[in-house]
C-alpha cells in the first residue's frame, strides 16, 4: 500500500472500503490525519472502517469527533444510527436517525431508517408515516416501498401492502426479496395464482430458495393442489432438513389429507431435529384431538406446556382436551393458569365458560362468556353458548340476540339454529321456531353424515371412493367449493372421475 | 382470575345454606341393597357370544324382563341370553332363562315353560296380549323375534307365526299399550342397525392398533315396527299406515306416555346418535313424529344423543310428564321437563343431572320414589361398550357403578353417595335392569343384566322407612293390565300420579303394580284413577303400608302376599 501524501484526495481509502479491506482503510485513513487531524471525511472513514472491522465503538467515537468539527451531516447521524440498530440498540438509533431526518427533513434514507428502527420498537403509526415520507421524496426508492409494503402485511392491510410491494418489485426488478415479499403478500390475501406465479418466477431464478419451495407449498395446499403442495415442501425438506417448520407444513397438509399417519410420522421427524419444539407436540396432540383420542392429546400438549412453560397455548389446549374427557376440575385450573398468561385469549374465557357450563353455574359461564364475546365478536359459536347461558338464568330475550348473533355470523351453526329455534317456541313465536328448526335438522343431518365420512376417511385415507362420497355430500347441500376441495382430494388419490367432476363443480362455482 | 374469585365466592354465599340443608338431608339417606344373586339361586351369566372378533351385537344386550307368569302373586324373572357368534367355542348351551319366585330363592323353569329360547336375545316384554288373566311375553332378538303365549298352566307356547308378530331385525326394547283403547295390548317394537357377522369391519384406533367395538354411526338405522292386536289372537303390522316405518332411527330404549294429556299413549323413542323420536297418538293409533318441535329430539346443544334407558314421570309435580333418557358417556343423561303444552325442555345440568353422569355410559333407568317422600327419584344402571375404554379415557371403565339421584320435588336431583346404596355400588357392565317389588314388602328391588357377566339382584333389605300404597290394577272394557291407566292419589293437600305401565327402562319389562311414597301420611284421602276405556274410578280413605287390587268397574280390595 502506498502511503498518502497529504492533499491527495481519499479515494484509495474508500476503495479500501468498497473492497471490504477494512483493516487498510483504518491504517490509510489513520495516517491521514495524522498530519490532518480535523479531516472530516477521513474521521467519517476511519470510523466506518473501524465499525466494519469489529470495532463499531471506537467507530462511532469518531463520527461524534468529525460531527464536532462539521455538525450538518446527516448521513454520519445515519451511520452511527446504523450501528445502534445492528447491536439492537433501538432507542439510541432511533435518536441518531431523528437527528438526520431534523439536519435534512428531505433526506429518504433518514426517514426509511428511522421507519425502520421505529417498526422494530412496534411504533407502527410513526414507522408507517416515516417510510411514507421516504417515498414521498422519492418515488423510486425501492427499499422503501418494500419495507411499507411488509408493515402494510404485518398489520393486515393486504389491499395496501400488495400496492406498495408490487411498486417494490417494479422499481427494483431484481430484489428477491422484494419479489418474495410480494409472494407473501399475494398468499396472505389469498390472491393464490398469483402467489403461486410470483414464486414460481423467483424459482426460475434462483431454484435451490427452500424458503420459497416452502411457501409454494404452502400456496399449492391453499388451492388444495395437494400433489405439487407436498412436492414444493418435499424440495423444501430436502435442500434444508434441519427447519421443523417445514415438517409442519408438510404434516399440515397430510391432515388435510385425514392421513393421520403420515402427518404423525412427520411430526416424528420434525422432533428427531429439535425435541423441545413446543408447536411439534402442539401439532402432534392437534392431530389426536381431530380423532378424539383426548388421552393422547393431553399427553402431548403437556408435553408442549413443559418447553415452553410460559406460553398460554399448550396450557388451554390441555384444559379444552381436558373438558372433552369431562374433568371439569382439571380443565378448570389448566384453563386459569393460562388465562394467567394471557388475560386476552378469548378462547381461554370461551372454555371457561363451557366448564362452568357444565359445572352448573351458569352467573360464572355467563361471565367468562361475555368476556369471550367482547375480544372475538366475530366467533359464532361463543354466541352459542352465550346464549345458553342467558337462558339457563331464564333471560330469554337476550338469549334469543345472542343465538340471532351466532346465526348472522355463521348460519350453519347448527346448535345456534336449534337453540334458537327452540326459544321461539318458548316465546310462542311458533312458525318462527317450526321455520328455524327445519334449517337446522337439514343442517344437522348433512352434518351428521359428514362426520361419519369423515370417520371412515381417518381410517381408510386413501380410499379415494370415500372422498367421492364426502364431495358429493357437499355438493347435494350447495356447498360447491368444499365439494371442490375434495375432489381435489380425490383426484390427487386417483380418482378417475375426479378431474372431470371438478371441472364441472368449477362451472357451477361460476 | 379476580372475576372467577369474584363470581365463585357469590356463588358459594348464595348456595351455602342450601347446600348445608341439602348435604344433611342427603347423608342422612342410605338404601340398602343387598346384591341376593348369588345366594338365592339366582344364577343367570350373560354370555355376548363372542371371540374377540368384536362384533358389534355382542355389547348391546341383554335385557331382563319381571312377570308374575304362574299367578301366584310373586314377580318372576325372565332373562335374555345371547348366542355363539363365529370364533365363540364354550362347551355350554346358551338360552334365555326364566326364573320361578319361590318365596325368596329362584328355580330355573325356562326348559319347563317352553320359554328356553336359543336365539341371540337382547330385550323383552311383557302382557296379557289375549285378556285371559296371564302375562304373555315377546322376546327381542337379532334375527327373528318370538312370542311365547302364557297357556295359564306354567307354559308357554311359541306363537311367533300365528301371531303374525314377524320382526326380523336386529330388535332391542320393545313395549305393550293400547295405541286405540280398542282393550286389546298393541306392541311397539325398536329396531337397532343393518348388521350382520359376515360383515363387521375393523373398527378403534389403527395409530395403536386397539380394535374396539364401531361406532353405530357407520350402521344404517332401520325402522321400528308396531303391531296392532286385533283380539283374535293375531297382530297386524301397522308400522307404515301408523307412521312409524318411515323414520328410521336406530331404536334401543322405548316408553309409552300420555305427553300431552289429551288421554292417549304417545311414544317416546331413544335412538342410538340420531334423533331421538316422540310420536304423538292421535287416539286411533296413528302416529305423527314430533322430537323436534317438542324438544326431545336432541339435547339442548341440538346434538343427537346415544340414547339407550327412557322413562317418564312428573319430577316437578306440575301434573305432566316429563322425561330422562340415558346416554353414552361423555354425553350426559338428559331431563327434558314438560313446559305443559306436551313440550319439553332440556333442563339437565340446572337439575344437577349433567356433570354427575358425564363419566358414565347408562343403560337401565326409572323414575322411582325410593324414599316414599312422593318425589320422583332416578336409578341408574351404567356400563361401557368398549371393553378396553380405559385405553382411550382413563377416567372411564367398563364396569361402572349404578347411581341413585334424589329428586326434591321441584325437577332439581342430587346424587346418593356410593357408600349409601349397599351392593348398588359395586360396578357391573349394567344393561337392562328391571324394577320391581320383588318380596311384596312395599319397596322396589332390582334385577339387572350384565353383559358378559353374572346378574344382579338387588333386594332392598328391611322395611321401608316411610309410608306407601300400592296399586294392581284389573282391566276389565280396557286391557285387563290397566297399562295406560292414571293413578292420581292425594293426602293431605299432596298429590302424586302415575300411569300403570311395565315399560321403558332397557330391553326390560318392570312391574306392572303402582307403588306411591307416602312420606308420613298414613291415609290416602282420595284416589282417582282413569282408565284407557275412559272410565273414572273414585276411591277414598285408604290405609297405607299394603297393595289394593282395583278391578274396574268399581271393585277394591286389598292384598295380602
Amino acid at each position: 500500500m502506498a502511503l498518502p501524501i497529504i492533499g491527495q484526495d481519499l479515494n484509495e481509502g474508500k476503495t479500501y472500503l468498497d473492497n471490504k479491506q477494512y483493516h487498510k482503510a483504518v491504517e490509510y485513513f489513520s495516517h491521514i490525519l495524522e498530519s490532518a487531524p480535523n479531516n472530516v471525511a477521513a474521521l467519517n472513514g476511519l470510523a466506518e472502517g473501524q465499525h466494519r472491522s469489529g470495532d463499531p465503538m471506537t467507530g462511532i467515537r469518531n463520527y461524534q469527533k468529525s460531527l464536532s468539527l462539521n455538525p450538518t451531516q446527516p448521513d454520519v447521524w445515519i451511520s452511527i444510527g446504523n450501528i445502534h440498530y445492528y447491536h439492537n440498540l433501538f432507542s439510541e438509533a432511533e435518536e441518531a436517525y431523528e437527528m438526520a431526518v431534523q439536519l435534512d427533513p428531505t433526506f429518504p434514507r433518514a426517514h426509511n431508517n428511522l421507519a425502520s428502527v421505529l417498526k422494530e420498537q412496534q411504533k407502527m403509526e410513526r414507522a408507517i408515516h416515516h417510510f411514507e415520507k421516504a417515498v414521498e421524496l422519492d418515488p423510486n426508492y425501492g427499499l422503501a416501498c418494500r419495507n411499507l409494503g411488509d408493515i402494510y402485511l404485518r398489520d393486515g392491510n393486504s389491499t395496501k401492502a400488495l400496492y406498495w410491494l408490487k411498486k417494490a418489485v417494479a422499481v427494483d426488478p431484481e430484489n428477491m426479496r422484494g419479489q418474495y415479499w410480494l409472494g407473501k403478500a399475494y398468499y396472505i390475501s389469498e390472491k393464490y395464482e398469483k402467489a403461486r406465479d410470483q414464486y414460481i418466477r423467483i424459482l426460475s431464478f434462483k431454484p435451490g430458495l427452500h424458503s420459497v419451495h416452502h411457501d409454494l407449498g404452502l400456496v399449492f395446499y391453499g388451492m388444495r393442489h395437494y400433489k405439487e403442495a407436498i412436492e414444493h415442501v418435499n424440495k423444501a425438506i430436502r435442500a434444508n432438513h434441519d427447519l421443523p417448520l417445514y415438517y409442519l407444513t408438510l404434516s399440515r397438509i397430510y391432515s388435510g389429507l385425514k392421513n393421520e399417519n403420515m402427518a404423525m410420522a412427520i411430526l416424528d421427524s420434525a422432533l428427531n431435529i429439535d425435541r423441545s419444539l413446543s408447536e411439534i407436540w402442539l401439532a402432534k396432540g392437534n392431530i389426536h384431538k381431530s380423532s378424539e383420542r383426548y388421552e393422547e392429546a393431553l399427553k402431548d400438549y403437556k408435553i408442549a406446556s413443559a418447553y415452553d412453560s410460559q406460553n398460554w397455548k399448550g396450557l388451554y389446549k390441555q384444559g379444552v382436551v381436558l373438558f372433552y374427557l369431562g374433568r371439569l376440575d382439571e380443565a378448570l385450573s389448566k384453563l386459569e393458569t393460562a388465562l394467567s398468561f394471557d388475560s386476552d385469549q378469548s378462547g381461554i374465557n370461551h372454555f371457561l365458560g363451557l366448564v362452568f357450563l357444565a359445572k352448573e353455574n351458569s352467573p360464572a359461564a355467563l361471565s367468562f362468556l361475555t368476556e369471550a364475546s367482547h375480544q372475538n365478536p366475530d366467533n359464532s359459536d361463543i354466541w352459542f353458548h352465550l346464549g345458553q347461558a342467558q337462558s339457563h338464568i331464564n333471560e330469554t330475550e337476550k338469549s334469543k340476540l345472542s343465538f340471532e348473533r351466532s346465526l348472522e355470523i355463521s348460519p350453519t351453526n347448527s346448535e345456534a339454529l336449534y337453540a334458537l329455534g327452540q326459544t321461539y317456541k318458548s316465546l310462542n313465536q311458533n312458525e318462527k321456531a317450526k321455520e328455524t328448526l327445519k334449517k337446522f335438522k337439514k343442517i344437522s343431518d348433512f352434518e351428521k353424515s359428514k362426520r361419519t365420512l369423515i370417520k371412515q376417511i381417518v381410517v381408510q385415507p386413501s380410499d379415494h371412493l370415500l372422498k367421492e362420497e364426502l364431495a358429493r355430500l357437499y355438493e347435494s347441500v350447495g356447498d360447491f367449493k368444499s365439494s371442490a376441495e375434495i375432489w381435489q382430494q380425490a383426484m390427487y388419490l386417483g380418482n378417475p372421475i375426479a378431474e372431470k367432476e371438478l371441472k364441472r363443480i368449477g362451472e357451477m362455482l361460476k | 382470575m379476580g372475576r372467577l374469585f369474584f363470581v365463585v365466592l357469590s356463588m358459594m354465599r348464595s348456595a351455602v345454606t342450601t347446600i348445608i340443608f341439602l348435604t344433611n338431608y342427603l347423608f342422612a339417606q342410605s338404601f340398602d341393597f343387598v346384591d341376593q344373586a348369588g345366594t338365592s339361586g339366582l344364577e343367570f351369566d350373560h354370555d355376548h357370544g363372542g371371540s374377540g372378533e368384536k362384533y358389534y351385537i355382542e355389547t348391546m344386550g341383554s335385557g331382563v324382563c319381571l312377570l308374575d307368569y304362574d299367578n301366584d302373586n310373586d314377580l318372576d324373572i325372565y332373562f335374555c341370553q345371547g348366542a355363539s357368534l363365529p370364533g365363540w367355542d364354550k362347551a355350554i348351551q346358551l338360552e334365555n332363562k326364566l326364573f320361578q319366585n319361590n318365596g325368596g330363592s329362584w328355580i330355573d323353569v325356562s326348559q319347563k315353560a317352553g320359554v328356553a329360547d336359543k336365539s341371540y336375545s337382547l330385550g323383552c316384554a311383557c302382557g296379557d296380549v289375549d285378556n285371559d288373566g296371564d302375562t304373555d311375553l315377546y322376546v327381542t332378538n337379532f334375527g327373528a323375534d318370538k312370542f311365547y303365549l302364557n297357556n295359564g298352566d306354567g307354559t308357554f307356547s311359541d306363537q311367533t307365526t300365528e301371531s303374525g308378530l314377524i320382526n326380523n331385525e336386529w330388535a332391542s326394547s320393545a313395549v305393550f299399550l293400547d295405541i286405540d283403547h280398542d282393550g286389546w295390548l298393541d306392541l311397539y317394537v325398536t329396531n337397532y342397525v343393518e348388521f350382520t357377522t359376515n360383515k363387521n369391519p375393523w373398527c378403534g384406533d389403527r395409530q395403536s392398533g386397539r380394535r374396539a367395538y364401531c361406532d353405530p354411526d357407520i350402521f344404517k338405522g332401520v325402522p321400528d315396527k308396531l303391531f296392532r292386536n286385533l283380539g283374535n289372537g293375531i297382530f297386524q303390522d301397522i308400522s307404515k299406515e301408523a307412521g312409524i316405518s318411515n323414520h328410521r332411527g336406530k331404536g334401543l330404549g322405548v316408553v309409552p306416555g300420555d305427553i300431552d294429556g289429551d288421554g292417549d299413549l304417545d311414544l317416546y323413542v331413544a335412538n342410538d346418535k340420531v334423533m331421538n323420536n316422540l310420536y304423538i297418538n292421535d287416539g286411533q293409533g296413528m302416529f305423527i313424529e314430533d322430537a323436534l318441535f317438542a324438544g326431545v329430539g336432541y339435547n339442548e346443544n341440538g346434538r343427537a344423543e346415544a340414547g339407550m334407558g327412557v322413562d317418564f314421570a312428573d319430577v316437578n309435580q306440575d301434573g305432566w310428564l316429563d322425561l330422562f333418557v340415558t346416554n353414552f358417556s361423555g354425553e350426559s343423561n338428559t331431563l327434558y321437563i314438560n313446559d305443559k303444552s306436551g313440550s319439553f325442555v332440556d333442563q339437565t345440568f340446572l337439575a344437577g343431572l349433567g356433570q354427575p353422569s358425564l363419566n358414565y355410559l347408562g343403560f337401565g333407568t326409572k323414575f322411582l320414589d325410593l324414599n316414599y317422600d312422593g318425589y320422583q327419584d332416578i336409578f341408574v344402571v351404567n356400563g361401557h361398550v368398549i371393553d378396553n375404554i380405559h385405553h382411550f379415557n382413563k377416567d372411564y371403565s367398563h364396569a361402572q357403578k349404578k347411581q341413585i339421584f334424589i329428586g326434591d320435588g321441584s325437577g332439581a336431583f342430587s346424587e346418593i353417595s356410593s357408600d349409601k346404596i349397599g351392593d348398588a355400588r359395586n360396578p357391573s357392565v349394567g344393561r337392562g335392569a328391571a324394577f320391581g317389588d320383588l318380596d311384596n314388602d312395599g319397596d322396589i328391588d332390582i334385577v339387572i343384566s350384565n353383559n358378559n357377566g353374572p346378574a344382579n339382584l338387588l333386594i332392598r333389605s328391611g322395611k321401608p322407612e316411610a309410608n306407601w300404597i300400592g296399586f294392581d290394577l284389573v282391566g276389565k272394557k280396557s286391557n285387563r293390565d290397566a297399562i295406560g291407566t292414571r293413578i292420581k292419589i292425594e293426602s293431605n293437600g299432596f298429590s302424586q300420579f302415575k300411569y300403570v305401565n311395565p315399560g321403558g327402562s332397557y330391553l326390560a319389562s318392570n312391574d306392572k303394580r303402582v307403588l306411591f311414597g307416602l312420606d308420613t301420611h298414613s291415609k290416602v284421602n282420595k284416589i282417582t284413577i282413569d282408565w284407557p276405556s275412559g272410565k273414572t274410578s273414585a276411591y277414598s280413605a285408604l290405609n297405607s303400608n299394603r297393595y289394593y287390587r282395583v278391578i274396574e268397574g268399581g271393585e277394591i280390595s286389598e292384598l295380602f302376599y
